[in-house]
């Protein structure tokens, strides 16, 4: 009988993989490094409110970059929520110019070189995207089969042969004839309710 | 462009020409990629021309070909300049829109779950709430029942297992009021003294289920021509099962002081206690009484038993203590099998783990005459 370890006992490398999977790991990941981080960021930073939003995108951006094909943890979970929060408070208080740190932080509970955030280069701000996004919100629950399909390739960053073996796709170019179809309908349904 | 424009949908237009200066401005429309570009573009138009162009794009939208188009707007002239237009229109858009799309999905997947993490933070929230109520409130009506409580002395008959905890918090809330100027212990990182007068938490205990024990000869058939002394012994215990309201009432119980006890390192409670030898001791006693649960409901099947030949132990769990005989062998081979007869039934036992199995009722009338015949020869 294959014996289920509770999650608690699961290394760090073994929760990446298991986010690779599923965000479900990200509920006991947030429960589990909170009040670190959080403690953590106010040796530096006043702003509570600021600080719980910082940690919860902390934890977003380590999801989408688990993602990530080239991505490798090269230290503790832990180590790399801390140096992406101190980077980003570090940022806010320089915008700020409130900057003022309360106590020395000790160089291993975080990493210099961590600065990842979102990438947000190829984004863009319209009122398509604004429409787009309610479309694709209805999409989760009036298409499931194109809402997964897209949530991959431009959320997860997967290769079509590789949502084709997730979806049950026969073959890539299945895969990417059904993106494109799915894509369209998301294209007219936006044109329709932009009423060009 | 002349003619008079007349209502018009997808399929029914009515355009009789269109000049060639608007011909270059829908050029222009249909390859520029800036949306601000296009909107100048349309401000400049007349309402007519604004119409055709969106009935064009309309067209292009939803993938008409162009040879229909043409044919529908009555444009044969213009068939090449509408094919330019629509390819033009489908390569400005699809890389834009792949991009819109890109970010479209990454915002809204992003505010998913962040959506999600608040909602850790709310739950964790109201779970402090509703520990911090039911702990006052088991307090209050701790103190209540101690004034009318009143003791019982009995072991084990009846346990009500409330009834110490409310003793117990009840202990804690007097030692708290009546002796003013007692430690407040609030950080589990230091140990701050415990008042000299201060009661210690009492340990509760779980009911040990009841039990009933005897040792017996075996009794065989007297053709196996063995005397007494030579035969063997075995102790046999019969087990009563708890209850299952008795269980319920324990599992509430636990949970309760589960409760008590996230009251106490949260220091919500009046005494303002957090983690400290008071808590330890809540918690050691906690985890002893789940330990004491797990153990009891691995053995609270009725009508189920043990059998342990090398220590000559049967265990038996029973809903009531009923008579039991001495275990019967039939044959003298088979020192693996033992009946045994329970109210008005014979059971087999066989050799079992210690995980409990169910008791095999005998069904076969040779083998019941058998044995009722060895119980009468040795009455």
């Amino acid at each position: 009988m294959k014996v289920v370890k509770n999650i608690e006992f699961h290394t760090d490398a073994e929760i990446v993989e298991m986010l690779k999977e599923s965000s479900d790991a990200l509920s006991f990941l947030y429960k589990k490094h909170k009040d670190y981080c959080i403690n953590f960021m106010k040796a530096m930073y006043d702003d509570t409110d600021a600080i719980k939003d910082i940690f919860q995108d902390a934890l977003i951006v380590l999801y989408e970059n688990v993602n990530k094909p080239e991505f490798k943890l090269s230290c503790s979970i832990q180590t790399y929520l801390n140096s992406i929060c101190r980077n980003q408070v570090l940022i806010r208080l320089t915008h700020s110019k409130k900057y003022d740190v309360r106590s020395a932080v000790a160089n291993e509970e975080y990493l210099e070189n961590i600065t990842d955030w979102f990438d947000d280069t190829k984004l863009v701000d319209n009122e398509r995207v604004t429409v787009l996004k309610d479309v694709f919100i209805e999409m989760k629950t009036s298409e499931q089969k194109c809402y997964d399909i897209l949530v991959r390739f431009f959320y997860f960053n997967q290769t079509m042969d590789k949502i084709a073996e997730a979806l049950g796709y026969t073959n890539a170019d299945n895969a990417k004839n059904q993106k494109y179809r799915c894509q369209e309908k998301l294209k007219k349904e936006m044109f329709k309710r932009l009423k060009y | 462009m002349s003619g008079k424009v007349e209502k018009r949908n997808v399929q029914t237009f009515k355009i009789l020409k269109l000049s060639k200066e608007f011909i270059d401005i829908l050029h222009e429309y249909f390859s520029a990629k800036d949306d601000l570009v296009k909107q100048t573009i349309v401000s400049n138009l007349l309402l007519e021309q604004k119409q055709i162009l969106q009935n064009i794009q309309e067209c292009f939208i939803n993938g008409v070909d162009a040879v229909l188009i043409v044919k529908q707007l009555q444009l044969e002239d213009f068939l090449n300049d509408i094919q330019q237009m629509q390819n033009s229109f489908n390569a400005s858009t699809d890389a834009i829109f792949e991009q819109e799309l890109n970010t479209a999905i990454k915002e809204t997947e992003r505010t998913l779950l962040k959506k999600k993490l608040i909602a850790i933070d709310a739950e964790e929230n109201k779970f402090d709430q509703e520990i911090t109520s039911a702990i006052i409130q088991a307090e209050r009506q701790s103190i209540k029942s101690k004034i009318g409580a009143t003791d019982t002395t009995a072991k084990f008959i009846q346990f009500n297992f409330t009834k110490y905890t409310k003793y117990a918090a009840a202990a804690i809330v007097t030692g708290v009021i009546v002796f003013s100027g007692y430690l407040i212990l609030n950080n589990k990182d230091t140990i701050q003294p415990i008042a000299v007068n201060q009661k210690e938490i009492p340990k509760i205990a779980i009911p040990q289920k009841q039990q009933y024990k005897k040792t017996i000869t075996v009794l065989e058939p007297e053709s196996f021509g063995f005397t007494s002394s030579s035969k063997d012994t075995f102790t046999i215990i019969t087990h009563i099962v708890l209850h299952t309201s008795q269980i319920d009432s324990i599992e509430k119980n636990i949970e309760e002081l589960r409760k008590y006890y996230a009251e106490e390192i949260t220091g919500k409670n009046n005494n303002g206690a957090g983690y400290g030898p008071r808590a330890n001791l809540i918690k050691a006693q906690l985890d002893s009484l789940k330990i004491e649960l797990q153990s009891i409901l691995k053995y609270n099947t009725p009508n189920t038993y043990t059998l342990n030949i090398s220590e000559k132990k049967l265990n038996i769990y029973l809903t009531k203590n009923v008579a039991t005989s001495q275990p019967i062998k039939l044959d003298s081979d088979k020192k693996h099998k033992l009946f045994i007869k329970i109210e008005n039934s014979f059971y087999l036992c066989v050799p079992t783990t210690i995980e409990p199995i169910a008791l095999q009722t005998v069904n076969d009338k040779n083998i019941i005459e058998q044995l009722n015949k060895i119980l009468f020869q040795n009455q």
